[in-house]
């Protein structure tokens, strides 16, 4: 069995008496993609940003690449990429003064990445940072996360501010890295879509807590909304993910009838996504 | 696959600290000053003043530097980035040292050597508290500042016997640090703190206090106040309050000359950090035209010009009356002084924001600042000390008029 690159063990953490993270268990293993899906103020970018060690949870324990997170050494640093939801560090630096003072901190940067993906992106070398857009902020970012092809990328929102054009491109940037290196990828992200064209695996978070985790197929095939008149009916043999009056959402399902069931409907991401927020 | 090469310590310095406007305001008015101390050497209470106020500034930009570090996610994550930018924070602090230490070798006075390392313990003090509490910034930068000056204007010499002292205190502070401190670490208010500076101008005063007097000031000088905000008022307010203050005091001990000099101090500190917040909301223009009040942008332009004119007669007015009650206690000073003083500083005022009216790159403007303060400064105390005749009050009457109309002019280039 493959050593996890990221892992969180029982993560739980308190922000002035809110839970913040409940009892989180999550694994990150090379060659995946986890999309990490949630509302506003669900728990996401402090879960990221715990793997990090920026924030040290109250109970658990997270590791990366087998150190603890608050304890990360100098080259399991240079394996990790990080784009945060506000992009910011590089004011008053020129494009290209940005690129050189951060390429000189990482050995194995991968120029010929670089220049591509400033081609591609359409972003000027003499441009100055502070006159960016928000998008190519974005974007420089990115480049800068992950021209070093590090082992485990962790993006808090990447794609947020991106046109659709450059998110599908970006996204499938990110695809063809875990695949190619062999890196870890966890990602948030509202945008479902997204999730779904590149993601290996979802993890759903609701109110802290980890509602869901799978691999994205194995989500589609086993996720079903029913819907009854009984409120007696029988799901026990499923796991539960939202219940209301008239309709359920079941997790683990795989195509055997259900008694007293009017409906046994699929769901798209994003029609879960509401459902379970709904 | 590129190997990494050894990167020069001097790289994206010049982006770090002047081309970040909250860096460069501090950084280059250290550099000048810095610069200044050699020419001043024979001036003996302005290289003091100098030499403190280089060596804090300097300081207090390497501690605006670690708030951008504590604001910036991945910065720990990249190994050498803190270590690369803190060097040259380093280098720079030497190279300011340096530069004082010739100009006391110049000016031949031993004394001042206790100056440069009180403002070195000072400095130090500031950086290694914003190294870890982001939010102090302000405070202690603005309470560093005004201690450092009322101790310049206040003790003639500082004694030899303090060298000794303050280095001791200044090796203690940099190697038991580590011990209390979590110096860099990132926390989550750090990015709002970083960029409520930038549009703040570091505002030392809460965003509430004395707003309930101050809205009928902030009417009367709007649109400015609609710029620099709410700290316009409560900057008057607190300058009316020292004013009084220093007066009451002067009853009792003659202390005309150094009342003088606060206030004109914190007058011109206070214009340079109105002018800064101004500068920092320039987009917000746009908001100002929308509004039905205004014909047209230039319409708009002009009510900024005029609630400039009249922050300069509120000035004026309030150096006149306060130089006046001092005088009541050391009557040597005359009606020209009172006048020529009151004339200085309305002046000074106007060009500050003529300047902030042309002045487009924050650089520039930084520069450009830093003399108009020097040169206010110098014209107002000059004024108070020997503006005793009429020939002078007509220049400064004239000087005064000049800038009124400058101010006014070059409001369309805003």
């Amino acid at each position: 069995m493959t050593q996890p690159l990221l892992s969180y063990k029982n993560i739980s953490k308190k922000y002035n008496q809110r839970c913040v993270l409940n009892n989180i268990n999550l694994n990150v293993e090379p060659g995946m993609v986890i999309g990490l899906l949630g509302k506003n103020g669900a728990g996401k970018t402090t879960l990221l940003r715990s793997a990090l060690g920026l924030i040290t949870p109250d109970q658990g324990e997270i590791q990366v690449l087998g150190e603890l997170s608050n304890q990360l050494s100098a080259s399991s640093k240079q394996k990790i990429g990080y784009v945060a939801q506000q992009t910011f560090g590089y004011e008053g630096f020129k494009i290209a003064d940005a690129l050189a003072l951060h390429r000189s901190f990482y050995p194995d940067w991968d120029m010929q990445l670089e220049t591509k993906w400033l081609a591609r992106f359409e972003l000027n070398n003499n441009d100055a940072i502070n006159d960016l857009s928000i998008g190519q902020r974005q974007t420089l970012a990115l480049i800068m996360a992950m021209a070093y092809r590090p082992q485990l990328l962790i993006l808090d929102e990447p794609v947020a501010s991106l046109d659709p054009i450059a998110r599908r491109e970006f996204m499938s940037d990110l695809f063809d890295l875990a695949l190619d290196s062999g890196s870890g990828i966890l990602f948030s992200s509202h945008i479902t879509s997204d999730i779904e064209r590149v993601a290996s695996h979802i993890a759903l978070i609701k109110q802290g807590e980890l509602l869901l985790l799978d691999e994205l197929d194995v989500i589609r095939d086993t996720v079903r909304k029913v819907s009854f008149r009984e409120p007696t009916i029988d799901l026990s043999a499923y796991k539960v993910l939202n219940r209301q009056q008239n309709c359920a959402i079941i997790y683990g399902y795989t195509g055997e009838a259900i008694v007293d069931a009017l409906a046994i409907n699929t769901l798209s991401l994003e029609q879960l996504f509401v459902e379970l927020h709904g | 696959m590129m190997q990494v090469s050894k990167r020069p310590w001097y790289q994206g310095a010049v982006s770090f600290w002047l081309k970040d406007v909250g860096s460069a305001s501090y950084f280059i008015a250290a550099t000048i000053t810095s610069f200044l101390c050699l020419i001043a050497t024979g001036i003996e209470e302005l290289i003091t003043l100098m030499i403190m106020f280089a060596t804090i500034c300097m300081y207090s930009a390497i501690a605006w530097q670690s708030i951008k570090m504590q604001a910036t996610e991945w910065q720990s994550l990249v190994v050498g980035y803190r270590e690369h930018v803190m060097f040259q924070g380093k280098v720079f602090i030497v190279f300011s040292n340096l530069i004082s230490i010739l100009s006391i070798i110049i000016a031949g006075n031993i004394n001042l050597l206790a100056t440069l390392t009180l403002a070195n313990l000072v400095g130090i003090i500031i950086w290694f508290l914003n190294r870890s509490f982001s939010h102090l910034f302000t405070s202690v930068c603005y309470l560093s500042f005004f201690i450092a000056t009322l101790v310049c204007v206040l003790i003639e010499q500082l004694p030899v016997w303090l060298i000794p002292v303050n280095i001791i205190a200044y090796i203690a502070i940099a190697l038991l640090h580590n011990n209390f401190s979590s110096a860099y670490v990132w926390r989550p208010d750090s990015l709002s703190n970083y960029r409520n500076g930038l549009q703040s101008g570091w505002s030392p005063i809460p965003s509430g206090f004395l707003s309930n007097y101050g809205s009928s000031i902030n009417k009367g000088l709007f649109p400015l106040s609609y710029f620099v905000g709410s700290g316009l008022s409560q900057y008057l307010i607190l300058l009316t309050l020292l004013c009084t203050i220093g007066v009451v005091i002067n009853l009792f001990y003659n202390i005309t000359e150094h009342v003088i000099f606060v206030l004109t101090l914190c007058l011109f500190a206070i214009v340079t950090l109105s002018l800064w917040s101004k500068i920092q909301k320039q987009n917000s223009w746009e908001l100002l035209f929308t509004l039905p009040i205004y014909n047209s942008s230039f319409s708009a332009k002009v009510a900024l010009s005029n609630s400039v004119l009249k922050l300069a007669i509120l000035v004026a007015s309030l150096c006149f009356i306060t130089a006046s009650a001092l005088s009541l206690a050391n009557p040597t000073f005359l009606i020209f002084n009172i006048l020529s003083y009151s004339l200085a500083c309305s002046a000074g005022v106007l060009l500050s924001f003529a300047i902030g009216n042309v002045c487009k790159n924050i650089n520039l403007l930084s520069f450009f600042m830093c003399i108009s303060f020097g040169l206010n400064m110098g014209l107002a105390n000059y004024m108070f000390d020997h503006g005793n005749n009429i020939s002078e009050l007509i220049i400064m009457a004239t000087y005064t008029l000049a800038m009124a109309a400058i101010n006014r002019f070059t409001v369309r280039y805003l």
